[in-house]
């Protein structure tokens, strides 16, 4: 029995496959213009690794803001639900998720079968997520790849005391004007972005194994701000960014049993 | 052209024929054209429960007044305007003192939002008009206020002869109104109250808070007299009471009948509409009576069918969302699996039918819809917690509105107290009450979705430990 989860999200569109509750393959490319054609080629590119095709589909539930737009799903689920089941089955023993995606941002507490039980997310701000890090790196001309170990180095992280994003690039101009190195200025960033999680996050509490997922688990620097923040060691699954895709595909499983 | 929706409003052809004349040239004021009605019609049949004749009733008295408030210059002598939160009874007995003159009684904001907003789909140019004019963006001023002023200023409705506000709960209906009278010449009657009880004050309020609103009253009254030139009277007064308690106790009835069914009778949105006719004086008081009563006979036949708009057994919640100009976030809640038992303000518990001390002196004035929604952050907390009690229900919808002075201080204590109360998960959802360009519905979704699956979760767990 071969299930898909489709998780198209702002930035990125995923697939992950399984069957029986291993992971076949698994693919992550840019969303771009068009959610329906972006599902389409992942889901494509994930069967291709797998030497399986749709047909051999079984069941597939689509998760993420473009869930709604995908045509070959036979069912959606809201990506709180899909990361929760997903960290469930390669980290049993998590409590807490942290995921940190393109445009949102969320702190998810999971009990131990999988389900959610209490999560919060950020309001329409874009402050304290990927998207605010992908335009602080293009103000200081980084990769976002590059973001994490540069502010490792750094010895005095700046303050940024601007929490939109807007403003904190004007902040950014300024403050690289006063002559603060990059390495200070980025693990600011980072500082920021976890900060604001972190605050967030204290309505569903924090509690042990705290699992960082999305884009911007890959970032150590967030990571390291995260656990500083929240005081408690933070895991990352080997790729965090699938773990919607793979929520949606064991819930896809599910669906199936139950059928 | 729109024909059919009118009919979906309740409009007998004969009335849409006699009333085409008017319509046009509302319609043309108001820049309304076919792809606008297609929409209307479209986001009527999807959100609202118009197979119902309440509800077209009620749909239909809305865009009488909306003809009615575009035409309202050349078609009467003088124009009186009020808007929320002004409470209904002071209006309408003003309205009903003035039966020998021809005076026009709205409140035009409420009137757009509940048909251009919530119909149409189409306020963002009277938004624009009211940000240029007076009441800029990103400076937290209410929509509802930047909706009327830019619908004046644009010369789709009149300028009024005079304006009748209130601060009951926030600063922003004087500020604007000030605005009015300052850079347009309007006169305005304004309420002022104190409205910053402590806390443990509420439901009991000192006797000079209680003089200082009455002496407000009489000041409001005499501005009416001398402007309109029309006396206040013992009849109109009694006329409005005894009316407004009428529809009020019927209503009270229609919220607890849907709040108690499962499954859940009808749509919160089409109830929106009969709950904000509680604040709109409009001179149809019978026609308004009339589909309050039919659409009650209605929902008991549904409740008595077992027929809903929501699966039976889905798990039970409140909320607190506005609405007015959007009634895709309620709509999203209950296609998500939840039935929305209770929306506030839509039900007067009897604590406070019975407690509120405003009714000494204020069978006239102050209390009415506004009874629900005190000028204080424990009357807020509390009746948010005596409505989760009366109606049991599994879960909290707690809305977060931008700009609203009013909702926004409780929503956090609001969620502590019912979770440590109650023991019922609250989900706070940001949005705004009359602008729809300050949130993502998808944004929203993902949250409404995930508390329906905690709470069935829930459900299902209590029920097999049961
Ligand atoms: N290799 C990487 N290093 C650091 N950050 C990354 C990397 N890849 C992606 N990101 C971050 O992840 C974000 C996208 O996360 P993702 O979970 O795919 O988002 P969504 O699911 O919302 O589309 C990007 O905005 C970027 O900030
Ligand atoms: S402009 Fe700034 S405050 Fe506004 S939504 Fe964007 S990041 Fe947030």
């Amino acid at each position: 029995m071969i299930t898909a989860g489709v998780d198209v999200g702002a930035a990125t569109a995923k697939t992950a496959i399984i069957s029986d509750g291993k992971i076949l393959s698994y693919a992550v490319i840019p969303t771009g213009d068009s959610v329906a054609r972006a599902a389409e080629r992942v889901t494509r590119a994930a069967l291709e690794q797998a030497g399986l095709s749709m047909a051999d589909l079984s069941f597939v539930i689509s998760t993420g803001y473009g869930r709604n737009g995908v045509a070959f799903a036979n069912k959606t689920a809201s990506e709180i639900i899909c990361h929760a089941k997903g960290v469930n089955l390669l980290m049993p023993a998590a409590r807490t998720v942290i995921d940190i995606g393109g445009q949102d941002s969320k702190v998810i507490g999971v009990r131990e079968n999988g389900t959610v039980s209490d999560f919060v997310m950020n309001d329409k701000c874009a402050a304290g997520t990927g998207r605010f890090l992908e335009v602080m790196a293009g103000v200081l001309g980084l990769d976002i790849e590059e973001m994490g170990p540069i502010s490792c180095t750094s010895k005095e992280p700046c303050p940024i005391s601007n929490t939109c994003t807007i403003f904190a690039e004007t902040e950014m101009v300024s403050l690289r004007a006063e002559g603060r190195t990059r390495e200070d200025l980025v693990a600011g960033i980072h500082k920021a972005v976890a900060s604001r999680v972190v605050v967030m996050g204290k309505t569903v509490g924090y509690r042990e194994q705290v699992v960082f997922t999305g884009g911007v688990a890959k970032n150590t620097g967030v990571k390291n701000s995260l656990e500083a923040g929240i005081g408690l060691p933070i895991l990352i699954p080997e790729e965090p960014q699938i773990m919607g895709a793979l929520g949606a595909a064991l819930l896809a499983k599910a669906e199936l049993s139950r059928q | 052209m729109y024909t059919e929706l009118f009919k979906l409003c309740g409009f007998e052809p004969d009335e849409i024929e006699r009333e085409r004349p008017r319509i046009n040239k509302a319609f043309k004021i108001l820049g309304i054209e076919e792809k606008d009605i297609e929409r209307g019609e479209n986001r009527l049949r999807q959100y609202l429960d118009v197979e119902l004749l309440g509800v077209r009733k009620f749909l239909g008295i809305w865009m009488r007044e909306l003809v009615n408030l575009v035409l309202a210059r050349e078609e009467h002598d003088k124009v009186v305007y009020s808007d929320f939160p002004m409470e209904l009874r002071p209006l309408m007995s003003m309205m009903l003192s003035t039966e020998e003159k021809d005076v026009y009684f709205a409140t035009p904001g409420q009137i757009i939002n509940m048909t251009i907003g919530q119909i149409f789909d189409k306020l963002t140019p009277f938004l624009e008009a009211g940000e240029e004019n007076g009441l800029p963006p990103g400076a937290a001023h209410c929509a509802l206020y930047q909706t009327r002023l830019g619908a004046m200023v644009k010369g789709v409705i009149p300028f009024p002869d005079l304006s009748v506000i209130a601060s009951y709960h926030c600063d922003q209906p004087s500020e604007a109104e000030e605005l009015l009278h300052e850079v347009y010449g309007v006169p305005v009657a304004h309420l002022d109250s104190c409205p910053d009880a402590n806390w443990g004050d509420w439901p009991k309020f000192n006797d000079h808070r209680v003089r200082y609103g009455a002496s407000q009253a009489r000041k409001l009254f005499q501005t009416f007299e001398k402007v309109i030139g029309c006396q206040m009277t013992e009849e109109a007064i009694r006329a409005t009471n005894k009316a407004n308690a009428i529809y009020r106790l019927k209503f009270q009835q229609l919220a607890e009948l849907i709040g108690h069914a499962d499954p859940q009778p009808i749509r919160q949105a089409s109830m929106a509409h009969a709950f904000f006719l509680n604040s709109m004086p409009t001179r149809d008081i019978e026609g308004k009576q009339e589909a309050l009563e039919i659409l009650v006979d209605e929902v008991q036949q549904r409740v008595d069918e077992g027929r809903g708009v929501v699966e039976k057994g889905a798990p039970g919640v409140f909320s607190t969302i506005t609405i007015s100009v959007d009634p895709s976030i309620t709509y999203m809640i209950e296609q998500a699996g939840l039935a929305i038992r209770i929306q506030i303000p839509f039900w007067l518990g009897p604590w406070v039918l019975t407690k509120h001390p405003y009714r000494d002196w204020a069978d006239m004035i102050g209390v009415g819809p506004c009874l629900d929604i005190p000028h204080s952050c424990q009357a807020h907390v509390t009746i948010n917690l005596e409505n989760c009690r009366a109606f049991n229900v599994d879960g909290v919808i707690n809305f977060y509105p931008y700009s609203c002075r009013e909702w926004t201080p409780t929503v956090m204590i609001t969620k502590k107290v019912i979770e440590k109360e109650l023991g019922i998960p609250v989900l706070i959802l940001e949005g705004d009450s009359y602008d729809t360009r300050n949130y993502s519905a998808s944004q929203l979704r993902t949250r409404v979705e995930t508390f329906a699956e905690l709470l069935r979760a829930t459900k299902a767990t209590k029920a097999a430990s049961r």
